[in-house]
């Protein structure tokens, strides 16, 4: 049995971040033995999640830096939260940067967004394949 | 005579850090007539990667230049799905369906993939 386990990255957000925040998450999903395209998924959300904060999370200042903060909880689920500095509201209205919140919805069963001090984007996602987010449900 | 077909190869992982590069490997010439994506040895892609597909099939369509995107794994075939954009693209888990689709589209024929 697992106990509860975390893994927190906090890094200036720049074209690298990204890859090198899914290769850490990578290693901690392993922990779990997830099913490979369950691991794969939860890694291309997160990849969304960490792009648009990459493109888009500056704040006034131009500040950026990205936090990843991801946590096993009691019931067969994985909390993942990316934050940054930036505003989401007008990162959704960019062009071609449509798909990416499409797809980490279709992959986690949740998604919770806040806007207050720069933008933290918190996904939960199962251990194992359920009805709620198996390709046939979608 | 066998249809002139232009490979365009992509590999490993196609995320932000190499936007610019997928946006350089994905130009439009005026010599190319087909056009085959080899995707095949791609172990990541993401939204990034389908902008940019979007914007090429965008200009191949508007001169009437067939495209096939040609993938490797599960993991495309899935970020397609996600995206709803599983009807965008003839996409083929065989070099040689797609190959096959390329040259029926060459040769004038309006077959689906």
């Amino acid at each position: 049995m697992i106990g509860r386990s975390e893994l927190r990255i906090v890094c200036n957000a720049d074209s690298t971040s990204a890859r090198r925040l899914r290769q850490a998450l990578r290693s901690f999903l392993d922990v779990f033995a997830l099913e490979r395209d369950l691991a794969e998924d939860i890694l291309l959300a997160i990849g969304e999640v960490l792009s648009n904060a990459i493109e888009h999370g500056s704040d006034a200042t131009g500040r950026s830096h990205l936090e990843l903060f991801a946590r096993s909880g009691g019931d067969d689920t994985l909390a993942i939260a990316v934050h940054d500095d930036g505003k989401f509201i007008e990162r959704e209205r960019l062009p071609n940067r449509g798909y990416g919140l499409r797809i980490v919805r279709a992959i986690a069963r949740s998604v919770t967004i806040e806007t207050s001090g720069g933008t933290n984007v918190e996904m939960v996602f199962g251990r194992s394949r359920s009805p709620v987010c198996s390709s046939a449900q979608r | 005579m066998q249809p002139s077909i232009s490979v365009i190869k992509l590999t490993g992982e196609l995320e932000i850090g190499r936007k610019a590069e997928v946006r350089g490997a994905l130009q439009l010439t005026d010599e190319q007539k087909s056009i085959l994506i080899d995707c095949g040895e791609v172990t990541y892609a993401d939204s990034t990667a389908l902008a940019e597909l979007i914007r090429f099939r965008n200009q191949a369509d508007a001169r009437q230049v067939p495209v096939a995107i040609l993938i490797g794994n599960g993991q495309f075939a899935r970020l397609l799905d996600y995206a709803g954009l599983a009807q965008a693209f003839a996409v083929f888990d065989t070099r040689g369906a797609a190959l096959a689709f390329l040259g029926s589209q060459t040769a004038g024929s309006q077959t689906a993939p």
